[in-house]
């Protein structure tokens, strides 16, 4: 079985509201020094068969996982 | 000539029976649900994908629904011209199938956002934009990703063929960011496709259709226009 991580990012010029509430929360508890937080949707893919599978996970992150609009993507092998 | 309108219902869609409802009440125009899992459409004048949370949002608000067996079938259809409109979720459905461009994120105000705004009808070629005429029209919007996203090339190419067809505004139809709900790119509230055939758009026209509701019927000429499309 080989498995894959992917993380989806959405792309440094969108703004995350998410990611600015946790920043200016942070702030505000007096840590002025955080710059940003980046955050990602990590998937973890299973595949059942021991041929290399990495051309598909890129297949399934880039068509199903990210949205290429608004985000990019890694592909790693983990197993 | 078939004068039903067909209605994609995916499981989480929960505005198609008000759709069916408006349709019959204020049209006397018959519908047909189409199931999402259908591979085909049917014999109809026009689709319409509605509002909702098709998917519970998983993965991305419309990602799921864009990958349906029936969303194939619609784009063919859609290439060959078939009158599509998009509400909200549907908005959001259309993007992700790539029927339309852009995308939908999160609301810039990280709240979700349920109340009535003013939308200006822009400049275009399609049968939308002269049908609608000038006057600003005002309708709901209840959505917590209607945050329209696109890059600048995308951009450029809306506006210079003419696919905007709403952007949120006050009421005399001033385009400025205080009047922008949800952080859209440039108050971009509804496009068209390029062939002006698809539309999408984030509020809600037939939330604005029956007087009794006090929420206006100015859904009503959004509709007309739709039906015009359709030859209804």
């Amino acid at each position: 079985m080989a498995k894959f991580e992917v993380n989806v990012f959405l792309k440094p010029e969108v703004l995350n509201p998410e990611s600015r509430a946790i920043l200016e929360t942070i702030h505000r508890q007096g840590i002025p020094d955080l710059k940003d937080i980046k955050i990602s949707k990590k998937y973890i893919l299973e595949f059942e068969s021991k041929t290399d599978a990495s051309a598909l996970a890129q297949e399934i992150a880039s068509t199903y996982l990210a949205n290429s609009v608004a985000e990019s993507f890694t592909v790693s092998k983990i197993d | 000539m078939n004068k039903k309108i067909g209605i994609i219902r995916f499981p989480g869609s929960n505005c198609d029976r008000d759709m069916i409802d408006v349709l019959h009440d204020i049209y006397q125009v018959s519908s047909a649900i189409i199931d999402y899992r259908s591979t085909s459409i049917g014999s109809v004048a026009g689709v319409i994908v509605p509002g909702g949370f098709s998917y519970g949002d998983y993965l991305r608000a419309g990602a799921l629904a864009s990958h349906a067996p029936i969303m194939l079938e619609l784009a063919q259809q859609a290439g060959k011209g078939l009158p599509v409109l998009g509400i909200c979720n549907g908005f959001q459905i259309l993007t992700e199938a790539r029927l339309l461009p852009g995308t939908l994120l999160k609301n810039k105000t990280r709240q979700f956002i349920c109340e009535t705004v003013y939308l200006k009808v822009e400049k275009g070629s399609s049968l939308y934009h002269k049908s609608l005429g000038q006057a600003c029209l005002n309708m709901p919007i209840a959505h917590g990703e209607g945050n329209y996203a696109i890059d600048d090339s995308g951009l450029k190419k809306l506006h210079d063929q003419g696919q905007i067809l709403f952007k949120y505004a006050s009421k005399s139809g001033v385009t400025s960011e205080e009047f922008n709900p949800n952080g859209s790119r440039a108050n971009i509230a509804g496009i068209t496709n390029k062939q002006g055939n698809v539309l999408g758009l984030m509020p809600h026209p037939e939330r604005a259709s029956y007087e009794r509701l006090n929420t206006g019927v100015d859904g009503r000429v959004l509709l007309s226009s739709f039906l015009s499309l359709c030859a209804i």
